[in-house]
């Protein structure tokens, strides 16, 4: 089966009296770009983290590209699947650049010649070629996470898991991560699943998810999710400008579009009307 | 900035010493060190130091920054050299005051002593100022390699070894940010006496062991999405390449060795 299936996934975390997860059910579709949303502690990064064996479900199956994720599938599990994490620093193996890009690839034995090829390839693929000898205490946090996204990009894997990896970035470089990730989309056929609490990531997604209450409390595309504003307040998730104003207009009585808009569809909304 | 105290001691540059192997460095500076046990009169160390100046000449790195590498262990080297003079007994002695007595031979061992301490602390900073320190990993890595045979972990060691070196910055800048966050709330790090200026490292001390291990333990989650397994093989990026100058460098550590040994059993 493609793309990655979860049927009915329990976890309980080691020393805690409840399940993060109880009996959940998800489909990320393969090639298409999932943001999961939810409060913090709500279990989205344990969903990421039991897509990629990294931890062990209590009960349930869950499947990556039809590969079942188990003990003993877990190198070619790792092999498939990347996750960024939310640390820059903590994620940064190598002395330099592109010994941190390296470090994949010595793991799944590839000769140096085609290392050095890969490890180029990535680097051009995320706009680092000059860096690749500089040490990461000269990067930036954006640069640091684009490293790890070349990293993993250079794995060729098939799905790639950003666990809120543009959480601890300033707003220019959260901006260049995403930009190589809609890049990405468009040129690779890339199963993207990213965790946020950022409605502009939300947007650019195809599916959002909510997790809530240990399990799955709507999904759909984001112009359904981000025009639900209660919601969005009980998760803790920033309410999109564009959504705002058009709640603000509806408690004065003006009658707006049902589902979400964009900014820019907000705006052509309103020379519309005005006109 | 910080990385400068702690490894000070890498001088970027491109002279023949710069750009010898790592190992051929290694292997010159530890039979140097274990050379420098041999000597025991002035005509071997004289043609020691003689051999060390020339190195230092050669690496083209000033002799104003290897006295800052030496300098933080001139305390150390001279507590010792006071302690052979005060307290080592033999030959004739020239003056005696309660425990302390100050003999010939006691003269000359702390001479000795004094000798081999600056010697071997400058014939390191020679290696430690041409090579960055990864390479001097990397030197060590291979140099353990047959330590294989005996079952020992040589690329997991190597491999903590880089990480630990990776992590040095990260960590300092840690230190500073929890320094200023315990400033920020009324600590004075910088007044009173030794003990309580010590007291005072406890509140940087243990959040950034908290910090420490919460890093350990997301590196080591990262580490293992990326497929590393400490059981199996891996490849290695980073290749050394050893030319004709690293092997006739070392030979001509073998001729200075024979030199030293010849003045020492023969004269």
């Amino acid at each position: 089966m493609d793309g990655i299936n979860l049927e009915n996934i329990t976890y309980t975390y080691p020393g805690a009296s409840q399940p993060v997860l109880k009996g959940l059910n998800l489909q990320l579709p393969r090639g298409q770009w999932t943001t999961l949303i939810g409060k913090n502690g709500s279990g989205k990064s344990t969903i990421a983290r039991l897509i990629d064996g990294l931890l062990v479900a209590d009960e349930g199956r869950i499947t990556v590209n039809g590969l079942p994720v188990t003990e003993d599938h877990l190198t070619a599990l790792h092999r498939q699947v990347g996750i960024v994490f939310q640390n820059p620093d903590n994620q940064f193996v190598g002395a330099t650049v592109a010994d941190d890009i390296a470090f994949g690839l010595e793991n799944q034995q590839l000769p140096r010649a085609e290392m050095a090829a890969r490890i180029d390839k990535a680097l051009a693929r995320v706009g680092m070629s000059k860096l690749a000898e500089t040490e990461p205490s000269l990067l930036s946090g954006g640069q640091k996470q684009r490293v790890a996204i070349a990293g993993i990009l250079a794995l060729e894997p098939e799905v790639i898991i950003l666990d809120e990896a543009t959480s601890m970035l300033d707003p220019a470089g959260r901006q260049t991560v995403l930009d190589l990730l809609v890049q990405l989309r468009q040129e690779e056929a890339l199963t993207i699943v990213t965790i946020t609490h950022d409605p502009v990531e939300m947007t650019m997604a195809d599916k959002v998810v909510v997790v809530d209450q240990q399990g799955i409390a709507d999904e759909g595309p984001a112009s359904q999710i981000l025009c639900q504003t209660a919601l969005l307040h009980r998760l803790g998730v920033g309410i999109p400008v564009a959504q705002d104003l058009s709640d603000r207009l509806a408690a004065l009585g003006v009658t707006v579009p049902a589902e979400y808009l964009t900014t820019n569809e907000m705006v052509e909304w309103l020379c519309r009307k005005l006109s | 900035m910080t990385n400068a105290i702690v490894f000070g001691s890498y001088v970027p540059g491109n002279s023949r010493l710069h750009r010898l192997d790592p190992r051929a460095k290694l292997l010159l500076c530890i039979s140097y060190v274990v050379l420098v046990f041999f000597a025991n009169s002035w005509a071997t160390c004289l043609l020691l130091a003689a051999a060390l100046l020339a190195a230092m000449v050669m690496s083209k790195v000033g002799f104003r920054l290897y006295w800052r590498g030496i300098r933080p262990l001139a305390w150390i080297i001279l507590l010792t050299v006071a302690f052979q003079v005060l307290f080592s007994t033999g030959g004739p002695v020239y003056w005696r005051w309660w425990l302390f007595t100050v003999t010939r031979d006691g003269l000359v061992n702390s001479l000795i002593i004094f000798f081999r301490f600056m010697v071997i602390v400058t014939a390191s900073t020679v290696l430690t100022a041409t090579t960055p320190t990864l390479r001097i990993a990397d030197a060590l890595a291979w140099l353990m390699q047959p330590l294989t045979a005996i079952k020992v972990p040589v690329n997991q060691i190597t491999l903590m070894i880089s990480i630990a070196l990776r992590f040095i910055p990260t960590i300092m800048d840690e230190a500073v940010k929890i320094a200023n966050a315990q400033r920020s709330r009324g600590m004075n790090l910088d007044e009173g006496g030794l003990i309580k200026r010590l007291t005072r490292m406890i509140p940087i001390l243990i959040p950034l062991f908290v910090d420490s291990f919460k890093r350990a333990e997301e590196l080591a989650t990262a580490m293992e999405a990326r497929g590393y397994d400490p059981a199996a093989p891996r490849t290695h990026y980073r290749q050394l390449h050893w030319h004709r100058r690293d092997t006739v460098s070392l030979l001509l550590l073998l001729v200075l060795a024979g030199a030293v040994l010849v003045l020492r059993y023969t004269l």
